[in-house]
């Protein structure tokens, strides 16, 4: 494996990326979009993670418009960010990545967690993606940190094929906005697939939460290879 | 084929054709301009670029071409100790404005490209506006002195204005995994564009003698990231 750490150009800012990639050639490249405990070991571990899997992972760091500090958390940066933001930055990574030798070209997925599981489902509107794993978002069906309206508004925008994962446990995302997000996508006539793990929380797939959620962990890994798998085949 | 700009030698390795191209300027290690520093110009020429190696040492040691010894590595720290920031600007700089000059070089399409003490050059010499692009090489003084005591290429981040490409072995013991995440975190507070690669299995000078290395996948990998680099950056 190898792991790359820089910038990439959005109009005239830099933003932060963290990629690990296989030696040989890539199945495709995965966008991986952080949550609010923002830019830390745990999704480098998760970027790290998809490129074992012989994908090129690439975490962004969507807080670089606060100039958080190292280690410092997203909640409040996340406040300065709308869909307009979220979809440039995501945009500009789909568009490096396709400059890349070690990509096979177009061929680009997101991986979001928490708040980055809102961003995934929010550019999932953006074309040249080919799927978007959204694991508990807890924006999808509610107001956005920033104010925007929740992006289940723009379910008729989204060209993305979706697998939305939450856990049955999570106290920021109740049945009825996972209910809602489906008859949205539903009523948008959208290929998506949900999976809920009743007896886990929020952030179940976090590397802290081991031992509790080891069962539902490798049952999702499972199901996001799976569905990679198919999106590029 | 052996050059001089003005009282600079240099060694230039050009594609077939008067074509115009954009151009690389090498920059050795700390050894001098030897087999291996016009080993890679010819490379870059056979890749389609003007490849243009330099002698910064000309002011004290013109004709220093050093053995990959210890006696060699000392006998080169000292030439590499009579350079300074301001002397190695004004030979990347004069390599530029002699590249600009030439019909058979794409005017303004000027990246760098440095190994060891010349990955150093190419990091404190991305400062100058003519240099598009700067790769560089496992350079020890980005996070260490300069070997004639001018503080860490670092201390010039803020000013640089090319997009940077940096490779580094995991396995370098001159250049630790702590200076290469000061590095990252200087660039991403400085704001600038810059990719850092790290091959996990790799020493120092990795890149070096690699004519069969090639063969190695991570040699080949940096081989590859460079050139999609350059396209990016100069074409």
């Amino acid at each position: 494996m190898i792991t790359e750490q820089g910038t990439i150009p959005v109009g005239t800012g830099a933003m932060p990326y963290y990629l690990a990639r296989p030696n040989g050639a890539a199945k495709a490249a995965v966008i991986m979009l952080e949550g609010f405990s923002g830019f830390d070991a745990e999704i480098k571990r998760v970027t790290d993670l998809v490129a074992g899997a012989g994908y090129v992972g690439c975490a962004i760091d969507y807080y670089y418009r606060k100039n958080l500090a190292p280690g410092e958390r997203g909640d409040q940066a996340a406040k300065a960010l709308g869909k307009d933001e979220l979809c440039a930055d995501v945009a500009a990574a789909r568009d490096w990545l396709n400059t890349q030798d070690f990509v096979p070209f177009g061929k680009v997925a997101t991986w979001g967690f928490g708040f980055g599981g809102t961003v995934a489902f929010v550019t999932a509107t953006l074309p040249g993606l080919s799927a978007a794993v959204a694991f508990y978002g807890q924006s999808i069906a509610r107001t956005m940190p920033n104010g925007d309206p929740s992006p289940l508004a723009d379910a008729a925008s989204v060209r993305t094929p979706m697998l939305l994962v939450f856990g049955g446990q999570d106290r920021q995302i109740t049945q009825d906005d996972s209910g809602r997000i489906a008859s949205s996508l539903d009523a948008a006539h959208k290929k998506y697939e949900i999976q809920l793990y009743p007896n886990v929380g929020h952030s179940f797939f976090r590397e802290s939460s081991g031992t509790l959620a080891s069962r539902e962990i490798a049952d999702a890994w499972d199901r996001v290879q799976a569905f990679l798998e198919r999106r590029f085949a | 084929m052996q050059i001089a700009i003005g009282t600079m030698p240099a060694y230039l390795a050009r594609p077939a054709g008067d074509a115009p191209r954009p151009a690389v300027i090498v920059l050795q290690e700390i050894f001098g301009v030897n087999a291996e520093v016009k080993r890679i110009a010819d490379l870059l020429a056979s890749a389609g670029y003007v490849a243009l190696a330099i002698n910064y040492y000309h002011r004290t040691h013109p004709e220093l071409n050093e053995p990959y010894t210890q006696e060699g590595l000392q006998t080169g720290f000292a030439a590499a100790g009579a350079t300074s920031r301001e002397t190695l600007r004004a030979d990347v700089a004069a390599a530029a404005t002699w590249l600009d000059e030439q019909a058979f070089v794409q005017t303004g399409h000027i990246a760098t490209w440095g190994f060891c003490f010349g990955g150093s050059v190419a990091f404190v010499t991305a400062t100058l506006p003519q240099i598009k692009a700067a790769v560089a090489f496992y350079g020890g003084s980005i996070a260490s002195p300069f070997p004639n005591g001018e503080p860490e290429g670092l201390a010039d981040a803020p000013a640089i204005v090319a997009p940077l490409l940096l490779a580094f072995g995991a396995k370098d013991t001159y250049i630790t995994p702590e200076h290469v995440a000061r590095i990252e975190a200087a660039l991403v507070a400085a704001g600038k564009i810059f990719h850092v690669v790290v091959y996990p299995e790799k020493d120092h000078a990795f890149f070096r003698d690699s004519q069969e290395a090639l063969g190695d996948p991570d040699v080949a990998d940096a081989w590859k990231r460079v050139r999609a680099f350059l396209h990016e950056t100069i074409g």
